[in-house]
């Protein structure tokens, strides 16, 4: 017989009692005629019979998770400020101390020789000092042999990536802070129209290593990523006197000046260092995540895991 | 351990006099319905991770995500299945969160029913075993699609509640695991009147 009505998909449901009145008098007059129907019947029989014997033998709720959800019920529900605040707060002994104490010290300094130099000159101090700066706090946010609790704070409910933002948000907040306060310290030696430039000759290259070396870090460890930046960043400074001594590179087609004016365009380029940053940032967030994930499943801590 | 918690004041409390309770803030609303539905749930979450421990974190998330989301339930159909809708996204998030496989437990084998002669109970078994490790073999999509039907007593539109999919797909999934059955037990070299 056909069982093109669809009563052979009620069968499952038959057997586990569940249908109404009606239906279950439809599929039992059709029983009676369909041997295909009847074979179904029977398997869905043993497979009701086999989970319920099963099923019978897990062991009944405890009342741990019960009590659980009371005590959470009894706790007032934090908004998404106040949770970030906490997190923040949080983080701040987890970070290594020296970082503050080193990036306030180096700074402090820098202003003093900025200050001291006086104008345009002392500006380009600090347009030197406080990326650098910036980038050696950031490269050791992050990492088991800057986070002795790393696979503690792995087993909590916070994920990777919300640690590393607002360690990121701690450090690099940090840093913008002396940095800006540093420029407006000049205004003591400094016309006020050269803030704005000062400011944006330390923010693009201040974003853009930070991120640079958080991605290194993550990828090959702290020191490796502070040494890149240096050197990355000494190219930066010392770029146009060395090309600048070479007319022309050989067997290149372009001369020296160019590729100095390009270099040297790059690092005046604000957005163009802030979406290369957001670039390497979108990264840093995908590599922690996943180390995350291998140190959950019992694989290595190390950098390049 | 299981601690016998106290029953509800009249039989005549029904699921949506429970949730409604929860959703005024009342504990013990949710204490009522533990009560009335704990172990099955439970059950499902232990389906679903295949661990213990995992189990009760995701009874404990669901219990709180009902209470959280108690206003939301409009009384059409049962608690029970709105619930277990809930332990399934919460036991789907925590298995993908952890990225772990996730285990099935053993299908347990059954305990012999002494009233039976020593050869039926012996083929009863062989039958039990093969449909037991047959049923191990499933995805977890089929294979909690069976324990909604045939554990938890769910209706077809219950079943698709719950795992957040349509009617047919439900449908499909029966079908997908009874063929699956059929050629497991065909491997076996058992067929379906084996289990009449």
């Amino acid at each position: 017989m056909s069982c093109e009505n669809g009563l052979r998909e009620l069968l499952p449901f038959y057997v586990a009692g569940t249908l109404g009145e009606r239906d279950r008098g439809a599929v039992e007059v059709h029983l009676a005629s369909c041997a295909e129907c009847r074979a179904d019947l029977a398997l869905w029989n043993g497979v009701e019979e086999a989970i319920i014997a099963g099923d019978r033998q897990l062991p009944p709720a405890p009342i741990a998770p019960l009590q659980g959800a009371l005590s959470a019920v009894m706790q007032p529900e934090v908004g998404v400020a106040a949770r970030t605040w906490q997190l923040l707060c949080a983080q701040i002994p987890l970070v290594q101390k020296e970082i503050w104490v080193a990036s306030g010290l180096v700074m402090g300094l820098g202003f003093l020789l900025a200050a001291a130099s006086g104008g345009a000159e002392g500006g380009r101090v600090l347009e030197a000092i406080a990326p650098l700066v910036a980038a050696v706090g950031v490269a050791m946010i992050h990492g088991p042999e800057n986070d002795p609790a790393l696979e503690l704070a792995l087993a909590t409910p916070t994920s990777p990536r919300q640690v590393l933002l607002s360690r990121l948000l701690l450090v690099f907040g940090y840093n913008l802070l002396l940095a800006l306060a540093a420029t407006l310290g000049l205004l003591a030696v400094a016309p006020p129209e050269l803030l704005g430039m000062v400011i944006l000759g330390w923010l693009g290259p201040m974003t853009l290593l930070s991120a640079l070396a958080l991605v290194l870090s993550l990828r090959m460890g702290a020191s490796t990523a502070i040494a890149v930046g240096f050197a990355l960043w000494m190219v930066r400074w010392t770029a146009g006197g060395v090309l600048g001594q070479m007319p022309v590179f050989v067997g290149w087609e372009i001369p020296a000046e160019t590729l100095v004016a390009i270099y040297e365009g790059f690092w005046r380029s604000t957005a163009l260092q802030m979406g290369l940053a957001a670039l390497l940032m979108a990264a840093s967030l995908w590599m922690v995540n996943r180390q995350g994930d291998s140190l959950r499943r019992g694989g290595s801590a190390s950098p390049s895991s | 351990m299981e601690i016998a918690l106290t029953a509800p004041a009249t039989m005549e409390d029904c699921d949506a006099e429970l949730v409604r309770r929860m959703a005024g803030g009342e504990e013990q609303g949710l204490r009522l319905l533990f009560a009335k539905y704990g172990r099955r749930p439970f059950a499902y979450a232990l389906r679903l991770t295949g661990s213990q421990g995992m189990a009760e974190e995701v009874l404990q998330d669901s219990l709180l995500a009902a209470w959280r989301g108690a206003r939301e339930f409009r009384g059409e159909g049962r608690a029970l299945a709105w619930l277990l809708g809930i332990v399934h996204r919460q036991g789907l998030n925590a298995t993908r969160r952890k990225q772990l496989p996730i285990e099935r437990l053993e299908a347990a084998r059954g305990v012999p029913d002494q009233s039976e002669d020593p050869g039926e109970q012996a083929e009863r078994n062989d039958r039990r075993m093969a449909l037991a490790t047959a049923l191990d073999q499933l995805s977890v999509d089929h294979r909690t699609v069976l324990e909604l039907v045939f554990y938890q007593g769910l209706s077809l539109n219950e079943v698709a509640q719950v795992c957040s999919c349509p009617v047919g797909t439900v449908k499909s999934r029966l079908s997908y695991a009874k063929a699956s059955l059929r050629s497991a037990l065909a491997r076996a070299g058992m067929k379906e009147e084996d289990l009449l």
